[in-house]
């Protein structure tokens, strides 16, 4: 049982025990209290109103006939009551039926839990905003705590064993995820110098150089991105931020450039995607040019053919019939209508490609008649019909 | 768990209110003073537990606990104070829980204050006002449940509605309220009475007081009401003939008519039936009101027929409250005798006269404000019925009523002399005749309605004075006796002379704004001048700004008359972007003689010019001033002596100890 509900329970035991003495009341504390008959409480107002006639005369508010008239009308009234308790001898009043009563007092604190027990939740402890707050701060400040236990521990470890390479590279992400942008960059300059010059390392680096000073990317950090992409054409990171030195150096239109040649290279839905175009737009729209009819650099151009190449054929001989595959299927359903058209023009295309090369499959014909069909090219279906139908 | 023992407390009030109404009920019929004595606890205890029920909600909201549904829809963690607080009874829930607290408390003080009560009538009251309780109990347990709770709780709040931080918004439900449930004691003592089969003098006298209190808080209510919109809503109107606004009329008429005819009860032994009649009525248009605003159904019968749930439940409860309440009357009625007997001129005509009227009028109200549901439910479309309807017919009605009025108070019981009153009152007629003619000389023009409403304010005004003096006989002795009859005048008396005076001050506000307003709609560029009723409005200019959660216009006017400098006005369009949802803070600046009201529209192009709206409200601020009037004359009404009677004893020598434990009711 949680502290909350035990405290509930103690409250509800507390007004429980309350209820049942109010109610308990009147059966162990019943005096037999000689009760005043009905008629002797109209009497006592009768009597006030007399009271009030007197002091109305004597105001002069009632002239003495109007008095009078007004007393014997009341006189007559409490005439009336005398004569009413007199016959109905209301003082035997009974008293019988305690144990009754006692049930009805218990009955009601229990009917209340059953009824709580179906409507309430008295595991739920209460949450005040203020508090919630409070623990909400005390965890985050506890989790950066345990980081900074870590890294101490990591530092100290790193004193007696200066050559350890992903020690160090292991501190810099940790120094990088804790915003110390400075710390990770002379962590990284170690571990960098320890793998004797890691391509990887290199763009880590360059990238933390580059935070460190609030994200202009120096001439150091942009000698190592260069290095990189050497190294490896398709490296997107480097590719941003040679992008970002272009632009910071103010050659927007090398930066756009950049940024294109990296949208190039990047297959669909890959995260940076949504940053790079926003780049691209903006680079665009300050140097008031169509980023549209930029096209990539020939050698990326190059690159992203190769790129697609492999694709396709990792395709190819994954799949057995060349039919979509369900990653295909997948794109096509979170894909614009232009972007869908596209995706099955290329299918088709491909599917005719495989054709050239292998004439003789019968089905493969009536696949690709199928396939003109839905996109509207007939002429081209009726051609792949004939051929299926030559074939036995 | 606070909340969860604010939920528990909730359902014990509802087994201690099913015990409040059957024990007492069974042992006043029986005769078992035992049974019968449970009354007093149990009305105590399940006012205690509501109380904790309230005040657990109350808690939940202040510390925005937004594991409890209800605030997580009404509230916000960035609310004032406050509006943190007036949130718990600014929703449909939290609402209710208002409702039967304020049940519990007035069922309470009649525990507590009752020893002048006859126990069988106490017990049956206590006990018909405990099953109110459990019906709107189980209405809030099975529908609308305010302790409802949320897992996870939520991050925040929803409730940041800016038109409803208000503090004319935030204090006149619980008025309202106040006013509403309180009828219900009235409710509660016309349906034991006619259990009982009895209404005398006495019952007339216990009931009085607890209809008084209701029908203040009620004026209160209204009074806050009308204010608000007037202020708020930014166009100097104070009263709509909305369905809502009449949802609180209905139950202020019949509860006036309540008030009145009790007296006839108590003096005269007579009216008795009908009294019994207002009782429910008074009520059961409480509950009406609290359908209308609560179910939905105004918005739109066919949303409401949507998600009938709620609406269905408090249709259910108007049917066997009122439904069950006018059996009783049909079958036990007619056996109420009444031994009075009156001429159609005295003091019992007039306010029968006063009933007739003020029934009728309610009926009206009834009428234009249920019309347009009944043809919206058999299909006959959308139609409203306004001002102009309720102009037609009700004010006409009123007018003989006022005139009436004047007389009624200088008639004397039973039998009385028109003339004879109309010579006592020769005063009030060549005053009111002489300050008319002023008025109309210095005004000269002004729509007929109007011109009317002000004599008839000023009659009155004037009649109720000249009652006053007629009864300490001012001019008519040594004027140092008239200043000590002045000061042994009964509280009930000087209640009387109040209420009427605040009518009379209430009736000239509503003349004078309804028929001198003069409103002046323009596009001001800074530096022009609009005349306005006598009073120039000089554009100062207006400035954009931002405020705490809102984006904002201030216009400034500086008010001249003749020259002389009156005050700057600044108003204020705000614009609360989260919500999408414009205010306007109209500027008001109240004179004896009537308010100067600016606000500040939508800029006019670049070059700071703004469409303004300026008016002169003439006597607007009477009426609020003269509910208050009214207000306190039924508070100073209530605290007369004659409603401390003490209770009786047989065996007063013998019984010392009793007549001391029974000794709250003694004077």
């Amino acid at each position: 049982m949680s502290t909350a509900e035990i405290h509930f329970w103690i409250i509800a035991a507390i007004l429980v025990i309350l209820i049942l003495g109010f109610l308990c009341w009147p059966i162990l504390n019943f005096k037999r209290s000689k009760n005043a008959p009905r008629e002797a409480y109209d009497i006592n107002v009768y009597k006030d109103q007399l009271i009030e006639i007197e002091t109305d005369l004597e105001r002069g508010l009632l002239s003495l006939d109007q008095g009078e008239a007004a007393r014997i009308e009341i006189k007559r009234r409490m005439l009336a009551a005398v004569d009413m308790s007199d016959k109905q001898n209301t003082s035997t009043m009974s008293e019988h039926g305690r144990l009754i009563l006692t049930f009805f007092s218990i009955s009601v604190p229990l009917g209340a839990i059953l009824l709580y027990l179906t409507l309430g939740s008295p595991t739920q402890p209460d949450q005040p905003f203020a508090e919630r707050e409070a623990i909400n701060v005390t965890l985050q400040t506890q989790q950066q705590q345990n980081l900074i236990q870590a890294t101490n521990k990591m530092v100290k470890h790193l004193q007696s064993n200066p050559d350890d390479l992903r020690g160090w590279t292991l501190l810099a992400r940790s120094y990088l995820s804790n915003s110390r942008y400075a710390d990770a960059a002379s962590a990284f300059s170690v571990a960098y110098q320890l793998s004797g010059g890691k391509p990887d390392l290199a763009v880590d680096y360059a990238e933390a150089l580059s935070l460190a000073k609030n994200s202009v990317v120096t001439e150091e950090a942009h000698a190592l991105f260069m290095k990189a992409l050497e190294n490896n054409k398709t490296n997107a990171k480097a590719r941003y931020y040679l992008g970002m030195f272009e632009a910071q150096r103010g050659d927007l239109l090398s930066a756009l450039q950049a940024w294109i040649d990296l949208l190039a290279l990047s297959q669909k839905g890959a995260p940076w995607l949504p940053i790079v175009k926003e780049k691209i737009d903006q680079a665009a729209k300050d140097l008031g040019i169509d980023a549209a009819t930029i096209e990539p650099t020939p050698e990326v151009q190059a690159i992203a053919i190769g790129i697609q190449k492999a694709y396709d054929k990792a395709q190819t001989e994954n799949v057995a019939t060349p039919g979509p595959t369900t990653a295909d299927v997948k794109a096509a359903l979170g894909m614009t209508k232009e972007d869908r058209n596209e995706m099955i023009h290329s299918m088709v295309e491909r599917l005719a490609a495989k054709m050239k090369e292998n004439p003789k499959d019968k089905d493969g014909w009536v696949r690709l008649e199928r396939a003109y069909r839905v996109i509207g090219e007939t002429a081209l279906a009726n051609e792949a019909a004939a051929n299926a139908a030559t074939l036995p | 768990m606070i909340a969860e023992a604010g939920h528990f407390a909730l359902i014990l009030a509802l087994f201690i209110a099913i015990v409040q109404a059957s024990l007492p009920m069974v042992g006043a019929h029986h005769g078992n003073a035992l049974w019968m004595s449970f009354d007093k606890p149990s009305a105590i205890a399940q006012m205690l537990m509501v109380s904790l029920a309230f005040a657990c909600l109350t808690y939940s909201h202040v510390v925005s606990d937004f594991s409890v549904l209800n605030v997580v829809q009404n509230s916000h963690s960035m609310k004032p104070m406050l509006y943190k607080v007036a949130g718990v009874w600014g929703n449909h829930e939290g609402s209710l829980v208002l409702w039967v607290f304020i049940l519990a408390a007035f069922g309470s003080a009649v525990a507590i204050f009752g020893n002048n009560l006859p126990p069988t009538l106490r017990a049956r009251v206590l006990a018909v006002q405990a099953l109110i309780s459990v019906g709107f109990y189980l209405f809030m347990l099975l529908t609308s449940n305010p302790f409802e709770r949320v897992f996870p709780a939520a991050m925040d709040g929803r409730g940041l509605n800016p038109l409803l931080q208000d503090p004319g918004l935030a204090f006149h439900p619980p008025f309202l309220y106040l006013g509403y449930v309180g009828f219900s004691m009235a409710f509660s003592f016309a349906i034991a009475a006619l259990i009982e089969g009895r209404v005398d003098a006495a019952w007339a006298r216990w009931v009085r007081p607890w209809t008084l209190a209701a029908w203040s808080f009620l004026t209160i209510g209204i009074g806050l009401g009308s204010w608000w919109a007037y202020y708020e809503l930014g166009w100097g109107g104070w009263w709509f003939w909305d369905p809502v606004e009449n949802a609180s009329f209905m139950p202020w008429l019949a509860g006036t008519a309540l008030l009145h005819s009790a007296i006839v009860v108590e003096k005269r032994d007579t009216m008795k039936t009908w009294t019994i009649f207002l009782a429910i009525l008074a009520f059961s248009l409480s509950l009406l009101g609290t359908f209308l605003v609560r179910s939905g159904v105004l918005t739109s019968v066919h949303a409401f027929a949507t998600d009938p749930e709620r609406g269905v439940f408090i249709l259910l409860l108007l049917v066997i409250v009122i439904g069950g309440s006018l059996t009783l009357f049909a079958i036990r009625g007619p056996a109420l005798r009444s031994t009075g007997i009156f001429k159609p001129i005295s003091r019992e005509g007039g306010l029968l006269l006063n009933n007739l009227v003020l029934t009728t009028g309610c009926a009206v109200v009834l009428l234009g404000t249920l019309y347009p549901l009944f043809l919206d439910a058999v299909g006959g479309g959308k139609v409203s019925v306004g001002a102009p309807f309720f102009n037609a017919v009700f004010i006409p009605l009123m007018i003989p009523m006022f005139v009436a009025m004047g007389f009624g108070p200088i008639l004397s019981w039973k039998r009385s002399d028109l003339i004879q009153a109309a010579l006592r009152l020769k005063t009030a007629f060549i005053l009111t005749g002489l300050i008319c003619a002023v008025i109309l000389a210095l005004l000269n023009h002004g729509p007929f309605l109007a011109i009317v409403g002000l004599g008839l304010a000023m009659w009155l005004f004037v009649a109720t004075l000249v009652e006053l003096g007629e009864r300490i006989r001012l001019f008519k002795g040594p004027l140092k006796e008239s200043f000590g009859r002045l000061f042994s005048q009964t509280r009930a008396s000087w209640g009387m002379t109040l209420a009427h005076s605040g009518m009379a001050i209430v009736i000239a506000g509503m003349a004078g704004v309804g028929g001198w307003k003069v409103e002046k709609i323009q596009v001001m560029k800074p530096g022009d001048t609009v005349n306005v009723a006598g009073y120039d409005y000089k554009f100062i200019g207006a400035r954009q700004g931002q405020g705490p959660n809102y984006t904002v216009i201030e216009g400034k006017f500086e008010v001249t008359q003749d020259g002389q400098h009156v005050i700057v006005l600044s108003a204020e369009k705000r614009n609360y972007p989260v919500r999408q949802m414009p205010t306007t803070e109209a500027a008001i600046h109240s004179l004896f003689s009537g308010d100067l009201y600016a606000v500040i529209g939508d800029p006019e192009g670049n070059d700071g010019k703004f469409v303004t709206r300026l008016y002169f409200n003439p006597l607007v601020a009477w009426m609020w001033a003269g509910s208050l009037i009214m207000a306190f004359g039924a508070f100073v009404s209530i605290s007369d002596r004659r409603y401390r009677v003490g209770a009786p004893s047989r065996h007063k020598i013998k019984n010392v100890k009793v007549v001391e434990a029974s000794g709250i009711g003694q004077t």
